[in-house]
């Protein structure tokens, strides 16, 4: 792992958004959407992003992706540091690094039909391109997606959810990237639709040797996809490993909870299964727990957990924990 | 594109839908359009003939409507009002619509202290009413057509710049703008070609109802004698010309009034109709 | 012999439009037990939100029509009742949950005033009264602190806490069956699974039935009892949990559970997908809906009517599938 070529190294990623004042003379209350956030992607596999709503999974890829800027940290992309760079000195590197969006309809101008979609993306290098490259260039993308030909002429509101999503794809093919953060791709689509895309962005990943950052709430559907999968609550990494070792070795006490809760299409193991139901509701990002951000409805919680901060350690190879509590084999410390 | 002109048919299908009100203000326009056109064919005087000798006289064979004050005929004069009104009310909403949509695109996209110095300089201007404004314009900028027709498009523009602003403001978030900047396209082009398309309803049916706006304002200001100027022939014109002889010959000032009134009535009612016909949720699918 | 509660008979309702009638629900046919937990699953468009919407006389008339059919409760069919009849039973008798809680809550009333005016409606009881109901009736599906909830608004309480209101609604009337179209669709896993485990203790305490409208086939393994499967407006397969999930017989489900990717799987795994896309309800063909995307067709499906539910295995298992039923 250590010598593996590293397209993306995060250290210590911070992004946090001043809420407004409900009175003069409050101090000055801020919104931490992602906080120590250190992350390592391997060229050409895929990093799955998994936790709930409020987790903070999709600021952090947008602050990869450079939408947000991020108040501290640094972004390393192929040993470059992007995090303070401008959107000029951005400019060469934009287009390697695109995102998939969750919803395939507003992510496409109603207005444009498909050529005009991709012949935008394709052009936008300014670069001079001669019309039949352009269309070459569209046929081949069409093609990569697995789109016929016909669908050239149409336009969103007359394809289907499927489809839409598989324009979002090759548009962010034209800009022949290396790296595609994924934002929820597959969770607007309609079950028997989403194998579809999940074996699309699978050969997609072994024929253009395509780096992922995937990010969903779905594990199932994580797990079918994702080689290192992190988990995120209230802005930070709880827990960090491969997609085999979530399944068959989860640590942390909030890993566990979410994996339980997740009802799985087998009637004998589902009977069999020990439901961890959690108590209360996560807390609201503006008012973060004090410690560990998940002491209040962890079952093991201790004096030090509602003080101290737990880091993101390593327990096993290429497995990382942060809590105060846990051993590596699951039981308490 | 086969595509396009589905949408085209559909909405005609919708507008002409709506009820017999707008087919028939649908006919008013179009016949307002007509007489302009063929003004000079459908009379055989020119607007500002006189015929001193027959002034004020009543509707007869040979004044199909009677005369003005003057001796003008004044059929003929209405006439060839329609011709300045259409003229007038076009020319100065799209004044307003072009100055206008450039305002709120550019205070829409690039908030910050360029949007808040247009935005306040906006509710500023229409902190003031509208006549008054034109009034002072129209000292500013003396009379004429092409005058008149600045001056109203000056008023007529913050709705468009308020309009487009907040629709700007809305489509800004959506994710296919985020997604061109991601592909490196540039801002005056995304605002260009992705924003200002997505604003194309609200501005077909903004223009439309303007037009009826612009009639207003141009036929009052005739009328107070700071529009057009005598004896270039405007309805507003004609309504305070014929004031003097309200009594003996009413129909001097009441017919070219009605006719202001009716085609404002008939722009308003077509551009709802329109707004409705362009709404894709009206557009066939369930 | 479990007492029938609910049994839908035959129903069609049908959608007139532009592009003609588009057949939402084209003959289904189910029922529900006291006490049972039944699951209706399929994906968007299938036509099972129309169901319940029909059931309860909800249906936006025009341009919707419940055009054929009967729906027994309690020995009245509900549709034949008037809307009057009918708002008795919506709330009192049949409770009904949705997917999105914010807007099935009126924004600018109080949760206290809402489950007081429902509890009111269909109580005699005074304002107190129905003010301590709806506290007792906020504390059984584990609000904290309901006396100072009652006075929140629906903004000031999170998705999962506003779905346990409209549960705590259905517990203050009593009411016999409770309806939940994707009730937790836009939860998170964690909460999803807090509330349905809530669900699950009001069902089993009170005895009352569920119907589980949803597309989640994970929820209904671990928590129906039986299982319908629609397709394009009908019925393709019903059976106990067991049965369908074990031994699933139609093309169709069996596609949908190899399609759904499992927890224990990884990424070699390859998901085998169905190929193409649901059809569209206005223009249903006089065969097999699925027969387009079924791998396992035969030319006798292309030509053959819309096959009929027939029994085909242990506890009440039935298909409408030409290749299974034990017909010629």
């Amino acid at each position: 792992m250590e010598n593996a070529d590293k397209i993306l190294i995060v250290k210590n990623l911070k992004m946090q958004f001043p809420v407004k004042r409900t009175g003069i003379g409050e101090k000055r209350k801020y919104l931490k959407a992602v906080d120590d956030f250190s992350i390592e992607v391997e060229r050409g596999k895929t990093f799955g992003l998994v936790g709930e709503s409020g987790c903070g999974k999709t600021t952090a890829g947008k602050c990869i992706l450079r939408i947000f800027r991020p108040t501290e940290g640094s972004i390393l992309y192929n040993g470059r540091d992007i995090s303070t760079a401008s959107e000029r000195e951005l400019r060469d590197i934009r287009r390697e690094i695109q995102l998939i969006f969750q919803d395939p309809y507003g992510s496409l101008d109603p207005r444009q039909s498909v050529r005009s979609i991709l012949r935008e993306a394709i052009v936008s290098d300014n670069q001079p391109h001669k019309s039949a490259e352009i269309n070459e260039r569209i046929s081949e993308l069409l093609s990569l997606v697995e789109l016929p030909e016909e669908m050239s002429d149409r336009y969103p509101h007359e394809m289907s959810g499927g489809q839409r999503q598989r324009l979002g794809i090759a548009r962010a093919l034209a800009c022949n990237p290396k790296l595609i953060v994924c934002d929820e791709p597959v969770s607007a689509l309609d079950v028997s639709i989403q194998a579809q895309i999940i074996n699309l962005f699978k050969k997609l990943q072994k024929k253009l040797n395509l780096t992922y950052i995937f990010i969903a709430h779905d594990l199932a559907v994580v797990k079918h996809i994702a080689d290192v999968i992190a988990v995120m609550y209230l802005g930070s990494i709880v827990e960090m490993m491969t997609a085999d070792e979530l399944f068959q070795n989860p640590i942390h006490p909030y890993t566990k909870a979410l994996l339980s809760a997740v009802p799985i299409t087998d009637y004998y193991a589902e009977q069999g299964r020990n439901r961890i139901i959690l108590e209360g509701e996560v807390p609201s990002p503006v008012n973060m727990p004090s410690g560990c951000p998940f002491h209040p409805r962890c079952a093991y919680a201790t004096e030090r957990c509602r003080t101290e901060k737990p880091h993101l350690a390593k327990c096993f190879d290429g497995h990382f924990v942060a809590c105060h509590v846990m051993k590596p084999d699951g039981a308490e410390k | 594109m086969k595509k396009k002109n589905d949408r085209l048919n559909q909405a005609i299908r919708v507008f002409f839908s709506r009820g017999i009100i707008v087919k028939i203000s649908f006919a008013i326009i179009v016949l307002l359009i007509l007489v302009a056109i063929f003004a000079p064919v459908l009379t055989q005087y020119t607007e500002t003939e006189q015929h001193l000798n027959d002034k004020l006289a009543k509707p007869s064979k040979t004044y199909l409507l009677g005369t003005d004050n003057l001796g003008r005929d004044l059929l003929t004069r209405l006439l060839y009002g329609a011709r300045i009104s259409l003229e007038a009310s076009v020319l100065s909403s799209l004044i307003a619509a072009c100055v206008g949509i450039m305002f709120g695109l550019v205070a829409g996209y690039y908030s910050g202290w360029i949007g808040s110095v247009i935005m306040r300089l906006t509710d500023a201007q229409l902190s003031m009413p509208p006549l008054v404004l034109c009034m002072v314009l129209a000292a500013l900028l003396g009379g004429g057509v092409v005058g008149v027709c600045i001056v109203i498009g000056i008023t007529i523009m913050p709705g468009y710049i308020r309009m487009i602003y907040g629709q700007v403001l809305a489509l800004r978030e959506n994710d296919f703008i985020v997604a061109s900047k991601l592909v490196g396209q540039s801002s005056w082009k995304i605002l260009l070609f992705h924003l200002l398309p997505n604003c194309f309803p609200t501005i077909i049916v903004m223009f439309t109802m303007n037009l009826g706006t612009a009639i207003m304002l141009e036929s009052s200001l005739s009328f107070l004698g700071i529009g057009i100027k005598a004896p270039t022939p405007a309805w507003g014109s004609m309504v305070s010309e014929g004031y003097n002889y309200l009594v003996m010959r009413p129909y001097l000032s009441i017919i070219p009034g009605l006719c202001v009134m009716l085609v404002v009535i008939a722009f308003n009612i077509v551009g709802d109709a329109v707004r409705d016909a362009i709404d894709p949720r009206l557009r066939g699918k369930l | 012999m479990s007492e029938r509660l609910l049994e839908v008979k035959h129903l069609r309702t049908s959608f007139f439009t532009y592009s003609g009638e588009v057949k939402a629900v084209n003959d289904v046919s189910f029922h529900v037990d006291k006490g049972e937990i039944v699951a209706i699953v399929g994906e968007s468009g299938c036509g099972k939100s129309v169901t319940q919407m029909s059931i309860m006389q909800l249906v936006q008339t025009p341009p919707g029509k419940i055009v054929g059919g009967e729906v027994w409760f309690e020995g009245h069919d509900l549709l034949k009742l008037s809307q009057k009849e009918m708002r008795k039973i919506r709330g009192s008798q049949i409770a009904m949950i949705f997917q999105e809680p914010m807007t099935s809550l009126n924004p600018v009333y109080t949760i206290g005033s809402q489950i007081t005016e429902v509890i009111r409606t269909h109580t005699k009881c005074t304002r107190k009264e129905a003010w301590q109901k709806g506290v007792e009736a906020l504390e059984t599906v584990g609000i904290p602190e309901p006396a100072l909830r009652m006075k929140n608004y629906p903004f000031e309480m999170s998705g999962g806490m506003r779905q346990r209101v409209l549960i705590a609604v259905a517990v203050a009337c009593k009411s016999k069956l409770i309806i939940a179209d994707e009730p937790t669709t836009a939860l998170d896993v964690t909460t999803q699974a807090q509330v349905m485990e809530l669900l699950l203790k009001i069902v089993k305490e009170q005895v009352k039935s569920l119907i589980i409208v949803t597309h989640n086939l994970g929820l209904v393994t671990r928590y129906a009892d039986r299982i319908y499967v629609m397709y394009a407006g009908r019925i393709f397969e019903s059976g106990t949990t067991k049965e369908i999930i074990t031994n699933p017989k139609h093309p169709y489900t069996k596609g949908l559970l190899l399609s759904v990717p499992k927890l224990d799987g990884n990424k070699e795994d390859e998901l085998i997908p169905i190929e193409g896309a649901p059809p569209s309800l206005a223009n249903l063909s006089n065969h097999c809906a699925f027969a387009p995307r079924c791998p396992y067709k035969t030319g006798k499906c292309d030509e053959a009517p819309i096959p009929e539910l027939r029994l085909v295995g242990a506890d009440d298992h039935c298909v409408a599938c030409h290749l299974l039923s034990n017909e010629e």
